[in-house]
């Protein structure tokens, strides 16, 4: 069984799909078991979704993993996909439900790596140019926004994720949170007080 | 405007978003509230620390470990004839009662395929299983299901 899915096709690669197919087509020839339109797939979205894990779950180790079983369940489901959404829409929906599922297994807020140790060097670096205790606000500004993030509850943080990081327009939001624009709009207020609360937090305690 | 309804637009204000109309209102209500005015230079520092938000990793290709998840794993498939699998079922009983009164059929013609090599020996299971191919059938692998699954071909099942 599995020897069709790489097989079918020599190194599951047809030359063709690159564009020429919607993701919607794509995804009907999943259904049938074509791995080179699955292959397509993966190389429109795997950025973003692995970009929009990263930022929901902190890490880009959990990210990654998680971005490959996105692309193993669109697989497994395709044949019972409706098209009543947008292929990207459900692919983001997927990404989400794997990203509550391991917060939910962990049982921890995810791990605080935003200010790896590259980010810590260029951080004591600075630049001869600039101001260096205005440098240091800032990067201290942005780690804050990261460590609080990251403290949220996985529903806040994937409307702040999705309006602020990945800049989405509120229809997009809504088709892959499932909210009316009005408690979306609500939400999003109430997400932002939160996270604000936990800037500050950051903050005093990084000045303390 | 009042300070509820600024917290609901303040971002989408400091984000360049909003309407003329409420831009003006907001404005208007920014600058004679303290605890609003606040808000918005709260926010607009947080759009700046999320401007230099470093991006995450850039990602490598990812399609050599999908293929290798999806070897190990079984595909989920389309329901079995979907809409037809009721027909089908009684299709199938039906001709079942015949060949039960009548007897075993012959054996059709080699057209049947795979399964015909697997179930050679029972004739009355090849015509069921060359009949239930002839309805519309979205599951490519029907064809290379043996005798073992024909509960499954029948019924409209799945594994």
């Amino acid at each position: 069984m599995g020897s069709r899915l790489t097989g079918a096709v020599p190194g599951g690669y047809a030359p063709g799909y690159e564009g020429d197919l919607t993701d919607e087509a794509l995804l009907k020839l999943c259904a049938d078991g074509e791995s080179a339109a699955l292959r397509e797939l993966v190389r429109r979205y795997q950025g973003p979704i692995f970009r929009f894990l990263a930022r929901m779950m902190g890490s880009d180790e959990d990210a990654e993993d998680a971005a490959l079983e996105v692309f193993v369940r669109a697989w497994k489901n395709a044949p019972r996909f409706q098209y009543r959404a947008k292929v990207a829409t459900w692919l983001y929906r997927i990404a989400v439900n794997i990203a509550r599922d391991a917060h939910s297994r962990k049982k921890a807020r995810p791990k605080e790596v935003w200010l790896e140790d590259a980010a810590l060097r260029d951080l004591s670096v600075g630049s001869a140019e600039e101001d260096a205790l205005k440098l240091v606000e800032r990067d201290m500004q942005s780690h804050a926004l990261k460590r609080a993030l990251s403290r949220l509850s996985a529903d806040d943080r994937l409307i702040l994720v999705l309006y602020y990081l990945e800049d989405r327009e509120y229809d997009e939001i809504q088709a892959v949170t499932g909210l009316s624009y009005t408690v979306l709009k609500t939400r999003l207020a109430r997400a932002r007080r939160r996270l604000r609360k936990w800037m500050e937090d950051e903050t005093s305690e990084a000045e303390a | 405007m009042n300070c509820k309804q600024f917290e609901i637009e303040v971002g989408d204000w400091v984000k360049g978003r909003a309407a003329g109309e409420t831009s003006t209102q907001m404005e208007r209500h920014s600058a004679g509230c303290s605890a609003c005015a606040r808000m918005e230079a709260e926010e607009r520092s947080l759009l700046a620390a999320v401007d230099r938000m470093a991006a995450p990793k850039s990602v490598e290709e990812m399609w050599p470990q999908v293929a290798a998840r999806l070897d190990r794993q079984v595909p989920a498939r389309r329901p079995l004839f979907g809409k037809f699998a009721f027909a089908g079922t009684l299709a199938a009983g039906a001709l079942a009662a015949v060949l039960f009164v009548k007897g075993p059929a012959p054996v059709p013609s080699p057209q049947v395929g795979t399964a015909q090599t697997n179930i050679a020996s029972n004739g009355s299971v090849i015509t069921m299983v060359a009949e239930m191919r002839s309805l519309p059938d979205p599951d490519q692998e029907v064809a290379t299901i043996g005798l073992h699954n024909r509960s499954n071909l029948i019924l409209g099942g799945r594994e």
